[in-house]
């Protein structure tokens, strides 16, 4: 990458941090888990791309890219969907710690948000299988760089999330800011 | 230990990402603007709003940096926490490079690096060797 396209990947950050002071009202206005659900639905509607972090027994964290999310809405859960070869370790630790991070968001904007919640993974269903296609070719073409072009992205797993925390990720004053909502299905905060 | 190639990938156009662990044991995810090649065996990340990463690396210092080069190599920086730094060429460094953006976007006052996290890079791993089709059985 030159220095050109540097400054340019940058500025995007950026240029989102401003942008996206006021995308969730005043600290502390919080939103619902219904409008969290339709901000997850808005997101992914862009090329998107994130991370899951889970962590092992001694506190040792993991963390495993993801190139497809889906949400639904009932129960309100954020659906990762992974393939099989790159969930090794996260399965494992899922075993012997449930409480999962994932953070996403919008590959061109940089616009993030961080999950948190207890997990469950599952094997993909047909039609999942095929709308991970479809994400995962999104992404490719956004990039223009043949990301996903090696990687083999079948057999698919689906980690359900719960959607029991979610903050603000976008860079700047904002970052790390809880975006309360009304939860009803319990957990720990952690 | 940072290879040239991984060196490489740490200034592409592909996010990259600190994820860190608390005392409690819940993950923590962040996106990083700068991960910056100290040394062979040391990294040094912007510190600019990671209030929860800052904390989670002061109760367990062990995090790991993810980075995806040009070629869509993946790599695993496994690290330790050591210090922050206001100050010093590295320090120096990473602020110009703010700075230049910040001054570029009409920014500068908004922009603010705090400090320059030093961490030491304990192994590096792909992430996608196992994970390239026609090698997963």
């Amino acid at each position: 990458m030159t220095l050109r396209e540097g400054l340019y990947s940058l500025s995007f950050w950026l240029c989102y941090t401003c942008d996206r002071q006021s995308n969730f009202g005043d600290k502390g206005e919080g939103i619902t888990l219904e409008q969290a659900v339709a901000y997850i639905r808005q997101l992914l509607e862009s090329p998107t791309i994130g991370y899951l972090g889970t962590r092992d027994a001694r506190h040792q964290v993991f963390s495993t890219i993801v190139f497809s999310f889906a949400v639904q809405e009932d129960p309100p859960r954020l659906v990762a969907h992974i393939p099989e070869p790159a969930i090794v370790e996260a399965r494992r630790n899922l075993l012997i710690c449930d409480y999962v991070a994932v953070l996403f968001g919008d590959a061109q904007t940089y616009e993030n948000i961080q999950i948190k919640g207890r997990a469950a993974v599952r094997a993909a269903t047909e039609s999942e299988e095929a709308y991970s296609v479809v994400m995962h070719r999104r992404l490719n073409r956004f990039y223009g760089s043949g990301l996903l072009d090696d990687l083999r992205m079948t057999p698919l797993m689906a980690v359900e999330v719960e959607i029991n925390e979610m903050y603000n990720q976008a860079p700047g004053s904002g970052a790390g800011e809880p975006l309360v909502f009304d939860r009803r299905e319990g957990g720990s905060a952690g | 230990m940072i290879a040239p190639i991984v060196r490489e990938a740490m200034d592409t156009i592909y996010p990259s990402n600190l994820a860190t662990c608390s005392a409690e044991g819940v993950p923590n995810l962040t996106i990083l603007s700068q991960v910056w090649y100290v040394d062979e065996r040391h990294i040094a990340l912007s510190h600019q709003y990671f209030n929860k990463s800052k904390a989670n690396v002061a109760a367990n210092p062990h995090a790991v940096v993810r980075i995806t080069g040009n070629d869509a190599r993946m790599w695993e920086l496994r690290v330790r926490y050591l210090r922050m730094e206001t100050s010093g060429d590295t320090f120096d460094q990473m602020k110009l490079k703010l700075e230049a953006i910040a001054s570029y976007m009409g920014m500068t006052d908004v922009f603010l690096l705090k400090g320059a996290d030093i961490y030491e890079v304990l192994r590096v791993r792909e992430c996608t060797e196992h994970w390239k089709a026609g090698k997963w059985a």
